[in-house]
């Protein structure tokens, strides 16, 4: 599984660059129109750069897909038996975590199933500089899971990532799951 | 007081109130109200910034979330949604070259963008309603959190900008699709045929020599067009596949 920050990085990079080509073809295209005279833009030109953006969009949709780290896990998921599952409630603006502390070991695909008691919330795990390697929505009403593999050793917070309500900016759990080498 | 005098009289007493006609009226109206809110969603704006740097005693964090909930709204509809209505009231009949279809839609239109953002206003700041604007379920109905009549006022006022805004749409697809009394019988289904694209659409598969010619100009189609999308983008609708 690639990791989440690199995936991010590489999306930056790939949709600006795509938005720039955008933004720049089109400044052309309206200074052409706009020059005195009769437009010097052939529609076959426009149409076909309309064309040709709208592959390469679609492209860049497909290609990245696969880069998303947990769309395989996603897709395979009835194939596939976690080595651990944390069950977790949330309830009035709160993470009822399990009273053992969790820790996985590198390598291991964990299930995290959350339940919510009474709003919607947000189940996200952040690394130490508060970047996020994941979230769900937490419905009420719904079984809410998703699997992970962790790659990497260290700690991570919990935090809630839906607005909940003005209480709801309270709900971390500094240090919730560590990950260690086996 | 010469401030004062400026902004009633405009500059050397220019601005002649009383020179207006109806049209001009209710659009100056429609801007004046949008620019009022627009200064509410600034004021609000540098609060939130400054208490997002640091907390003031003057804002509390319930207070801080009415802010942020009400914030957006009153910007998208009390400011700009009466400052482009107003100003394509005014456009299309001039463009299309008649009346509007009816002023009185247009006044009930104004006054019920500007009460309702008002009351979805006052009921944020006053009972600190806070779901945000996305009013996602179940959170807009958490009276362990929330005032229910607080609720209920915010709700009042969203759904009187939606019908507002209902008034708005009709207004303007009748202005350009209805023949004004004593005129000769205009097409109004063609006409609606072209602001919303249909004739340009069925163009792009006829021969050249067999396209048909558009008979609305291009921003009333452009205005035409926007305003298919301007009810079902309101709040409650665009919250409902979410429930």
């Amino acid at each position: 599984m690639v990791d989440s920050a690199l995936v991010l990085k590489g999306q930056t990079i790939a949709y600006t660059c795509y938005t720039l080509v955008i933004m720049l073809v089109m400044a052309w295209f309206a200074l052409r129109i706009t020059k005195k005279g009769k437009s010097k833009v052939k529609p076959a030109l426009f149409y076909t750069f309309i064309g040709f953006l709208t592959a390469l969009g679609v492209s860049l949709h497909i290609i990245t897909f696969n880069t998303i780290p947990w769309s395989e896990m996603d897709l395979n998921r009835h194939e596939i038996t976690p080595d651990q599952s944390f069950y977790i409630e949330v309830a009035n603006h709160e993470f009822l975590l399990p009273e053992e502390k969790m820790v996985v070991n590198v390598g291991e695909i964990v299930e995290f199933d959350v339940t919510s008691k009474d709003l919607t919330y947000g189940f996200g795990l952040f690394r130490d500089d508060n970047t996020m390697l994941f979230q769900m929505q937490v419905v009420p009403g719904h079984r809410n899971d998703i699997l992970w593999q962790f790659l990497k050793p260290g700690t991570y917070s919990i935090r809630s990532t839906e607005y909940s309500g003005p209480k709801g900016i309270a709900m971390i759990e500094e240090n919730a799951v560590e990950v260690v080498e086996p | 007081m010469s401030f004062v005098n400026t902004l009633m009289k405009g500059e050397q007493g220019l601005f002649k109130a009383e020179s207006l006609t109806a049209m001009q009226k209710f659009t100056l109206r429609f801007v004046v109200v949008g620019l009022v809110y627009y200064l509410f969603v600034v004021v609000e704006g540098m609060i939130m910034r400054i208490v997002e740097v640091e907390q003031i005693a003057m804002v509390s964090q319930e207070q801080f979330f009415a802010i942020l909930t009400a914030h957006p709204l009153v910007g998208i509809f009390g400011s700009t949604y009466s400052i482009v209505m107003g100003a394509f009231l005014f456009l299309v009949p001039y463009l299309m070259k008649k009346p509007l279809y009816s002023m009185k839609l247009a006044h009930w239109n104004f006054f019920l963008i500007a009460g309702g953002t008002l009351i979805f206003w006052l009921a944020g700041f006053i009972s600190h309603y806070a779901p945000l604007y996305t009013l996602y379920w179940p959170l807009p109905a958490d009276f362990n959190q929330f005032n229910p009549v607080g609720g209920a006022f915010f709700i009042l006022g969203i759904a009187l900008v939606m019908v507002g805004s209902f008034f708005f749409v009709i207004n303007i697809f009748k202005t350009i699709a209805y023949t004004p009394e004593g005129w000769e019988k205009q097409p109004g289904g063609k006409l609606l045929g072209s602001a919303i694209g249909t004739v340009g659409f069925g163009n792009l598969f006829r021969k050249k020599e067999k396209r048909k010619e558009h008979l609305v100009s291009l921003p009333v189609a452009a205005i035409a067009r926007g305003d298919l999308w301007m009810w079902p983008s309101m709040p409650g609708f665009s919250s409902l596949p979410e429930y």
